[in-house]
């Protein structure tokens, strides 16, 4: 199964090692055990015209509920199959990953 | 986002702890500022550039409120520490400090609707959220 796509403005410099890695990061704060997990974000459609940049990608992870993220948002929280932290970030494997626009 | 318009900002997780998105209300950074006198200040997180401002609430509680500049949706979200509690109090809180009422939510983290309804249940508005 394929989930996506979504979209998320970032900078160059994030985009760049998103793409090189395939993965997509949330930053985590240090107490991230406790209380309401961190997450990994994005935007279920892209209303960044043609200034903003990002990237688009789809995952084999399954988001969140709908309702777990604002709307037109979606968000990977765990640690669950597939959601791993690693250092100060929530991360997800991507399963394509590219610029956009 | 480019980097040279996010090099002079720093990214929100690393300016205030309450990041954590537990509401949203329909309002724009425009009214709420105006309104309540309060200063936004431009930043960025994982996912898009945007806006926020602190809103201190009692006792020695706050939250942030964060707009997201190209959300599909607009409005602005209420967020909250990673390990706050009440968080269903904070929310109300939240509202009426802004003078809004639970008519003014788009949307609420469903963790915290039963006890948020239950908050509110003696004031007359009806709690309308998203489908």
């Amino acid at each position: 199964l394929s989930y996506g796509p979504f979209y998320r403005i970032d900078t160059d410099e994030v985009t760049e090692l998103q793409i090189r890695s395939k993965e997509i990061w949330g930053k985590a704060r240090r107490n991230i055990y406790q209380g309401i997990n961190p997450a990994v974000k994005a935007y279920t459609q892209w209303i960044g015209g043609e200034t903003a940049r990002g990237i688009v990608f789809t995952t084999e992870v399954p988001p969140d509920p709908d309702s777990w993220a604002p709307p037109g948002q979606v968000q990977w929280s765990g640690e669950r199959p597939g959601v791993y932290v690693e250092d100060d970030y929530v991360k997800i494997n991507a399963l394509e990953i590219d610029y956009y626009p | 986002m480019t980097l040279n318009s996010s090099q002079r900002l720093k990214q929100l997780e690393d300016i205030v702890p309450e990041t954590a998105p537990v509401a949203m209300i329909r309002q724009d950074v425009a009214a709420i500022s105006k309104q309540n006198n309060l200063e936004f200040h431009e930043s960025y997180d994982d996912l898009d550039f945007l806006v926020f401002a602190t809103l201190y609430l009692h006792p020695a509680s706050r939250v942030s409120l964060v707009a997201h500049r190209h959300s599909p949706t607009p409005g602005i979200e209420i967020c909250v520490c990673h390990n706050q509690q009440n968080i269903a109090e904070l929310i109300s809180e939240t509202l009426t400090k802004l003078d809004l009422t639970p008519n003014d939510l788009t949307w609420l983290h469903p963790n915290y609707e039963q006890q948020f309804s239950e908050l509110v249940k003696d004031r007359p508005e009806q709690v309308m959220l998203r489908d």
